[in-house]
């Protein structure tokens, strides 16, 4: 996947069979964002362009899921920042949202909580999520932890990636802000980048379900 | 007179007659009948100004309206806004529904659910809507993005570049308003980089590149490119200089 790779307004439009009208109306209502829209100039002036990869899997998102949620509550879905007030962490266990497995691990590292903030959330979740991929081990989780812990807060609703890389068995966490292209020497195994948005995207669903 | 807000507590009135100034801060209603400054910002369920008002700071105003003049010299968010006369904000705009005969001035970005013009409009940045009917002229310096798109010229408009759902462009017929800086003779003409929706109509309207799935050219056009999907009507007094048919 080349995350450089960009499509054009023509391009996306027919491709997806959305309409000019459909397009701006979602961008409108924030479901596309405003920094996707790349402008460009070309013989006819200015053209637009889209991050390919991203826009693509948005409005395939969008086209699946605006039939049961409108367009405002699908906002909330996509941004970055969240709307959802804390939960318990027995709570979030009740509602399968999360193991008691990744929640154990998490209380280990950071202490029994009263109640989990959407980013403490997150941390469970993705935790959750990449252990039982089986991309991650418990040792590298407790890195996760920290980092999401120490350095989440500071992205500040941007959504970042999370990228983890072994070299001769030392595992490497980190999160990026914004890294278009990352290159390491060959010893180096890149085991997953992930980004945050789509976590954030399920997880955000998965309380909005439980909650209906 | 001085009359200052008590922030935090329960909200009083404040009425300026004659000539006043107030430090800003939380209300009920605010009413202005004549001339006042408000060094501060302002909150409020309703804001009424006859005659001039200024707000040094920003405004949120459930509801708004001004017979007169008014400026805003930092944000301004509410609800209704009401308009005859003059209104200026000089940083962002957000509001519901916009009703202005008159001139508003924006000088940041502009949001409203729907949007009435007579007279003139002016935003310095993107700018976007459900409705906007416009009679007059519109300035934008960025992108004006509607779903519903009605403009009626009167004198010179220019935007840098207009999309939505339904665009309809028009030229003005038979008198002339009183307001704006109106040139006898003149029908009115919109200037744009770049014309992009659904169903796109346009009269006296010079642009670039005019994209659409229905598109119809009329008297007076000058266009650089028109691509549409469906159908492209063109009058025999426009001049359009390529267009073509994309998809099947």
């Amino acid at each position: 996947m080349n995350e450089d790779d960009l499509i054009s307004k023509k391009e996306l439009l027919e491709l997806t069979g959305i309409s000019y009208g459909q397009l701006y109306r979602w961008k409108r209502k924030n479901l596309i964002p405003e920094e996707w829209f790349v402008r460009k100039s070309s013989f006819t002036g200015q053209e637009t362009f889209f991050p390919k990869h991203k826009i693509l899997q948005r409005i395939e998102r969008i086209k699946n899921m605006k039939d049961g949620l409108s367009l405002d509550e699908l906002a909330d879905v996509f941004s970055p920042s969240s709307p959802i007030e804390s939960l318990s962490a027995k709570h979030l266990i009740e509602r399968n949202i999360v193991t008691k497995f990744a929640v154990e691990l998490y209380e280990e590292e950071c202490g029994s909580r009263e109640a989990l903030s959407f980013n403490d959330m997150l941390t469970v979740y993705v935790l959750q999520k990449l252990l039982q991929s089986g991309e991650m081990t418990r040792e590298e989780g407790k890195m996760l932890i920290a980092v999401m812990r120490d350095h989440y807060g500071a992205l500040e609703n941007k959504a970042g990636e999370l990228v983890l890389i072994r070299k001769l068995g030392v595992p490497l966490l980190f999160l990026a802000e914004s890294a278009e292209r990352i290159y390491f020497d060959k010893d180096v195994k890149r085991v997953f980048r992930m980004p945050l948005a789509a976590s954030i995207e399920e997880l955000k669903l998965k309380l909005n379900e439980t909650e209906a | 007179m001085v009359t200052n807000g008590n922030a935090g507590g329960s909200r009083g009135d404040m009425k300026i007659t004659g000539s006043g100034s107030s430090n800003g801060g939380a209300f009920n209603q605010v009413k202005i009948m004549g001339d006042a400054v408000i060094h501060g910002n302002t909150d409020c369920e309703t804001f009424k100004c006859l005659g001039n008002a200024e707000v040094k700071g920003s405004l949120y105003a459930g509801s708004a309206s001004c017979n007169g003049a008014m400026k805003v010299t930092d944000a301004m968010k509410g609800g209704t806004v009401k308009v005859h006369g003059e209104m200026r904000v000089a940083s962002e705009f957000a509001v519901g529904v916009v009703n202005v005969s008159g001139e508003l001035g924006v000088g940041g970005r502009m949001s409203a659910e729907k949007v009435k013009i007579m007279g003139e409009m002016r935003v310095n940045a993107d700018c976007q809507m459900e409705e906007l009917q416009v009679k007059g002229t519109v300035e934008v310096n960025g992108m004006l993005n509607a779903e519903r798109v009605d403009i009626k010229l009167y004198g010179p408009s220019r935007l840098r570049e207009l999309v939505g759902g339904q665009i309809t462009v028009k030229k003005s017929m038979g008198l002339p308003p009183l307001l704006g800086k109106f040139m006898p003779g003149s029908e009115g003409s919109l200037t744009a980089e770049s014309i992009e929706g659904d169903i796109v109509v346009l009269e006296n309207t010079k642009a670039a590149v005019v994209r659409g799935r229905n598109v119809t050219i009329g008297p007076g056009c000058r266009i650089g490119f028109v691509e549409y999907k469906d159908e492209f009507k063109q009058d025999s007094g426009a001049s359009v200089s390529q267009s073509a048919k994309i998809g099947p």
